[in-house]
């Protein structure tokens, strides 16, 4: 015979299910604004590298022309 | 002097960005209604304040530039403007993720939020129109024009929730007469927005630096052609 589950064990996983999606959600959205941060950081501080070297360069240029 | 400075902000911006965090996880409870959820606020709000407040003062240093013609306004406006720009990011990309769970939906083409979509938009046309414009006086004068209108559209998205219903709750913040949370729950939003502030503001100090080698760049190319 088939056994039929409790009602209420239904219910109380569909609460798990939807408290666990909850906070994956928060953890996403947290995740998602650090991880924003995160990438702007790293290209800027890429940015500033590449600046800095072509400054060295254009200043060399400049002292020795002929270089 | 600068490297201290912004040594400093950094220590404050991380001091307090982990006190709120272990205030924001352990020690405010769920949200009736929301549950777990709700703690995106700490950042969607900030986030899109700081934004919002950054697409102002560009505009205000757009302004400044178009009536000194001074450079030094326009390099900032910049500067400014791309670290509100990745603010305005975050707070789209966390109020999709909050939309997900408590509308049902990624997201809904209400007033609000197309406002904002549309003023994150400008301001990436923004940037982009400053990577494609050579000239820097020609540069500079079309970017203030562009960050004047912009911001147009950034305060119509600020009132957006005051004037017309949207989908996107009214002003919830007690500071705007909202109201609508806890005293408690609402600290840690200013927190959070001070620690976001100190970190902004140490990024458009960096940005204000490469802005000036740039400048220095673009000063000796011309004279090493004109040797």
């Amino acid at each position: 015979m088939k056994s039929i589950p409790f009602a209420g064990w239904h219910t109380r996983n569909d609460l798990e299910k939807r408290l666990n999606r909850n906070v994956q959600f928060m953890l996403l959205g947290l995740g998602a604004a650090w991880m924003i941060m995160f990438i702007y950081v790293v290209l800027i501080t890429l940015r500033e590298r590449k600046l800095r070297k072509e400054l060295d360069r254009v200043r060399r240029m400049v002292e020795h022309p002929n270089k | 002097m600068r490297e201290k400075i912004i040594i400093g902000l950094a220590v404050v911006a991380a001091g307090l960005l982990a006190w709120n965090m272990n205030t924001i996880f352990t020690g405010l409870p769920d949200e009736l209604n929301q549950g777990a959820i709700y703690r995106i606020i700490y950042f969607h709000v900030p986030a899109n304040i700081l934004g919002m407040l950054g697409f102002g003062l560009g505009m205000i240093l757009s302004i400044g530039y178009l009536v000194t013609k001074d450079l030094r306004y326009d390099a900032l406006a910049a500067s400014v403007t791309e670290v509100s720009l990745v603010f305005a990011s975050i707070g789209l990309a966390t109020g999709s993720i909050w939309a997900r769970i408590i509308w049902g939906v990624w997201w809904a083409w209400d007033l609000r939020l197309t406002s904002w979509l549309v003023c994150w938009l400008i301001f990436g046309g923004y940037l982009m129109l400053r990577r494609a414009v050579d000239e820097p006086i020609q540069r500079a004068r079309f970017a203030a024009v562009v960050s004047v209108l912009g911001s147009v559209n950034a305060y119509i998205s600020y009132k957006s929730i005051e004037w017309w219903n949207t989908q996107h709750p009214q002003p919830v913040l007690s500071i705007r007469d909202g109201g609508g949370m806890a005293p408690g729950m609402e600290a840690p939003i200013y927190w959070n927005l001070l620690a976001l502030a100190c970190f902004s503001v140490i990024l458009v100090m960096v940005r204000m630096r490469q802005e000036s080698f740039a400048r220095e760049i673009d000063t000796l190319r011309r004279m090493a052609h004109a040797q």
